[in-house]
C-alpha cells in the first residue's frame, strides 16, 4: 500500500488567518511494508502528519491517497476500513476499564473474537512484560508506563496492514525498547511496516527504512536512511550527527 | 471600555448566568417533586400534604447530611503539612470554604423546599397559612441543620484524619474501592457485565459491555441504591390499586432512568467522541446507546402491561387504550433522549429540562385519549425516521 501527501497542508485554528499552519504543502510517499520514521523538534509537525494520515484531522488542503485512491477527509473511517492501527503519544485509555479489557475491545472493533485477542496478546505479554495488574486493576491506576504498553498493545495487535505510533519509545523502560526493537523489525521481516515519529534516535536509527524530517511545518528531507547517509558523508555518528548538523544551533 | 472591564463583565455575566442556570434547575427540579409528592399524598397521604411535608423534610435532611459527609474530607485532612507548601490550603481557609459551601447549599435547598414545599400544600389547604407555614418550617429545617454544621466546623470538633484528601469521585455517593475490594468489584462487574452482553454481536458487545463496565465501577452503591427505590417505588404504585399510579409511575420512571443514565453516560460519550480513532464510526454508538435505551423503555413498559393485567385482566389490558398510549410514547421516549443527545448541540441541561417537557406533553395526551393516540404515534413516526437517519450517518 502507498501513502500519498500531495501539496498537503493543516492549520488548527483554520479560522485564524494568521495562525501558522502546522503541517505545510507535503509532498510525501509512504510504503506500509517499510518502517518510516519521523523525526523533528517539538511542534515541527510530526504528531499532526500522523493525525492526518490515521484520518483525525478533517479540513486540510491538498491531496490524500492510498493506492491511488483520494481519501474524502470527511470521512474518517480510515483506520478501520485500511486495517491501520494507532498508538498515540499520550495514551488514551478508558479510566474505568482494565487494560486486558481494552485490548480486547480492541481487538473486538477490529473484527477479533476474544479468544483471537487473547491469542495475539501472548507475544507482547512477553515482549512488554504484561503482569497481574493488566487484568486486575483498571487503567486509572496505572503508571505512565504502563499505559504506554497497553496503548502501543493497542496499535500493533490484530490483523494490521500498517502500524502508526507517535513516540513509541517514550516512557518504556530499557528492556521493552529493546523488544519493541525486536518486533518492529520482525513485522517488517513479514511485509508490515511502521509509521512512527521519535525524539530517540539511536532507538530510531536500529529499526529505520525511511526518514521523513521535519521542521516548523515543512518536510526537510525525505527518502530512504540510505540515501539520506549518502548525503552526508562527513556525519560518522549516523542519524544523531545528521540530525544536529541540519537542525542543531 | 478597557480590556480588563470587558473581561471583568464578561466574567460576571457568566456568572449570573451560571448562577441562574443552577436555581433555574433547583426550581425546576422542585417543581417535578412537588407535584409527583402532591400525587403520592394524594394516594397514600391522608389528603392534608402532611406525609408529603414529611417526606421533604427527611430528604432534605439526607440532602444536608450528604452535603456535609461529602465536604467533611477538607476538615479532617492534616491541617499543618500541606499549608506550608500549598497557597490557600491552611485549615482556616478550608474551613472557611467549607462553610461557604454549607451556606450555597443551604440557599439552594430553601429554594426547593419553598417551591416543592408551596406545591404540595395548594391542594389540601387553600388557607395562606397553611401554604406559607409548612414551606416556611421546612426552610427553618433547613437553615437549622445547616447551623449545626457550620458550628462543627466553626468549632473544629472534627479530628484530623491522615486519610488522604482527594477531590475525585465527589459526585459520587461511595468512594471509589481500593486493594482487595477494588480486585473483587473488577472480577464481579467483569462476570455480570460479559453475561449480559455477551449474546450480542461485534462490535455491539463492546459499545454496550464499556457503558455497564462504566455504571457498575464508578458508584456502585448508588447503583444498587436507585435500582432497590425504583423497585420499591413500582411495588408501592402497584399497590396504589390504580392504572393511572402505575402508568404515572413507568412514565415518570422511564423519563428519570433515562435522564439520570445520559447524564451519568456523559463522560463515557465524551470519551467516544474525542477518541475516535479507537471506536468504529459513530453510527454504531448511536445503534448501540438507542438499543439501550429501548431496552430500558422496556422494562417499564412490561411493568405496566404486569399492573395493568393484575388490576384490569390480560384481554382488557391489551384492549385498553392506555397501554398502547403508554408502550408507544415510552418506546418514543428512549428514541427523543437518544436522538436529542447525537443530533443536537444542546447542554445536559437543557436535554433534562427538554425530557421533563416531553414527560409533561405525554401526560397531558392522556388525558385526550383519541388525540393523545395521534400525538403519540406522530411523536414516534417523527423520533423513528430521525433514529434512522442518524443510524446511517
Amino acid at each position: 500500500m502507498i501513502l500519498k501527501l500531495s501539496g498537503t497542508s493543516f492549520t488548527y485554528a483554520a479560522q485564524d488567518e494568521n495562525a501558522a499552519p502546522a503541517l505545510e504543502k507535503c509532498d510525501l510517499e509512504i510504503d506500509t511494508t517499510r518502517v518510516t520514521v519521523t523525526l523533528g523538534h517539538n511542534g515541527a509537525g510530526k504528531s499532526t502528519l500522523i493525525r492526518l494520515l490515521t484520518g483525525q484531522l478533517l479540513g486540510y488542503s491538498g491531496e490524500y491517497a492510498i493506492d491511488g485512491k483520494v481519501q474524502d477527509p470527511a470521512r474518517g473511517e480510515l483506520l478501520a476500513l485500511n486495517r491501520f492501527g494507532y498508538a498515540p503519544d499520550h495514551p488514551v485509555l478508558e479510566p474505568h476499564l482494565t487494560g486486558l479489557e481494552m485490548i480486547c475491545m480492541a481487538g473486538s472493533f477490529r473484527g477479533w473474537t476474544e479468544s483471537q485477542t487473547l491469542a495475539g496478546l501472548g507475544i507482547y505479554r512477553e515482549m512488554f512484560e504484561l503482569e497481574d495488574w493488566l487484568e486486575n486493576k483498571t487503567c486509572s491506576a496505572y503508571s505512565k508506563g504502563m499505559a504506554k504498553k497497553i496503548a502501543l498493545v493497542i496499535g500493533l495487535i490484530g490483523d494490521l496492514a500498517y502500524s502508526f505510533l507517535d513516540e513509541p519509545f517514550d516512557g518504556l523502560d530499557p528492556i521493552s525498547i529493546h523488544n519493541l526493537k525486536k518486533h518492529l523489525r520482525a513485522r517488517r521481516e513479514k511485509g508490515i511496516g511502521t509509521f512512527l515519529s521519535s525524539h530517540m534516535l539511536d532507538a530510531a536509527e536500529k529499526v529505520v527504512d525511511d526518514v521523513i524530517l521535519m521542521k516548523s511545518g515543512l518536510v526537510a528531507f525525505a527518502g530512504s536512511y540510505p540515501d539520506l547517509l549518502a548525503g552526508h558523508p562527513q556525519a560518522k555518528g549516523g542519524l544523531e550527527e545528521i540530525y544536529f548538523n541540519l537542525f542543531g544551533t | 471600555m478597557g480590556k480588563r472591564a470587558v473581561r471583568r463583565q464578561g466574567t460576571d455575566g457568566s456568572r449570573t448566568a451560571s448562577w441562574a442556570a443552577g436555581y433555574g434547575k433547583t426550581a425546576g427540579a422542585a417543581f417535578s417533586a412537588g407535584i409527583m409528592l402532591t400525587v403520592v399524598d394524594q394516594v397514600w397521604g391522608n389528603r392534608t400534604g402532611l406525609f408529603a411535608i414529611c417526606l421533604l423534610s427527611l430528604g432534605l435532611a439526607a440532602a444536608l447530611a450528604f452535603e456535609f459527609l461529602d465536604l467533611r474530607q477538607a476538615l479532617t485532612f492534616p491541617r499543618r503539612l500541606e499549608s506550608l507548601f500549598v497557597a490557600g490550603s491552611d485549615y482556616g481557609r478550608r474551613k472557611k470554604s467549607v462553610q461557604a459551601a454549607l451556606l450555597a447549599s443551604a440557599r439552594t435547598l430553601s429554594v426547593f423546599a419553598v417551591i416543592a414545599g408551596t406545591i404540595v400544600m395548594i391542594i389540601p389547604w387553600r388557607h395562606p397559612l397553611g401554604i406559607i407555614a409548612m414551606p416556611a418550617l421546612l426552610c427553618l429545617e433547613t437553615w437549622a441543620g445547616t447551623g449545626l454544621f457550620w458550628l462543627v466546623a466553626e468549632k473544629e470538633w472534627l479530628s484530623p484524619s491522615r486519610e488522604r484528601f482527594s477531590g475525585i469521585g465527589r459526585g459520587s455517593l461511595s468512594k471509589p474501592p481500593k486493594g482487595r475490594l477494588a480486585g473483587s468489584l473488577v472480577r464481579q462487574s467483569q462476570a455480570l457485565a460479559h453475561a449480559l452482553t455477551a449474546a450480542l454481536p461485534a462490535p455491539y458487545a463492546w459499545l454496550a459491555r464499556r457503558k455497564l463496565l462504566f455504571l457498575l465501577r464508578l458508584d456502585p452503591v448508588s447503583l444498587a441504591l436507585y435500582l432497590l427505590a425504583i423497585v420499591i417505588c413500582g411495588i408501592a404504585f402497584l399497590g396504589a390499586g390504580s392504572i393511572f399510579m402505575a402508568g404515572f409511575f413507568a412514565s415518570i420512571g422511564c423519563m428519570v432512568t433515562l435522564t439520570l443514565a445520559q447524564t451519568v453516560f456523559t463522560e463515557c460519550d465524551r470519551f467516544y467522541r474525542e477518541n475516535a480513532f479507537l471506536f468504529p464510526p459513530r453510527r454504531f454508538g448511536f445503534r448501540c446507546d438507542l438499543a439501550m435505551a429501548m431496552v430500558i423503555a422496556a422494562g417499564f413498559g412490561l411493568y405496566f402491561f404486569l399492573a395493568a393485567c393484575r388490576l384490569l385482566g390480560a384481554g382488557a389490558a391489551l384492549r385498553s387504550q392506555s397501554l398502547w398510549q403508554t408502550w408507544i410514547t415510552l418506546a418514543a421516549f428512549a428514541g427523543l433522549v437518544i436522538v436529542d443527545a447525537y443530533a443536537s448541540g444542546r447542554t445536559r441541561e437543557a436535554r433534562t429540562a427538554l425530557s421533563f417537557c416531553y414527560l409533561g406533553i405525554a401526560g397531558i395526551m392522556y388525558m385526550f385519549p383519541l388525540y393523545g393516540w395521534i400525538a403519540a404515534l406522530a411523536v414516534l413516526a417523527g423520533v423513528t425516521a430521525q433514529c434512522l437517519r442518524t443510524a446511517r450517518a
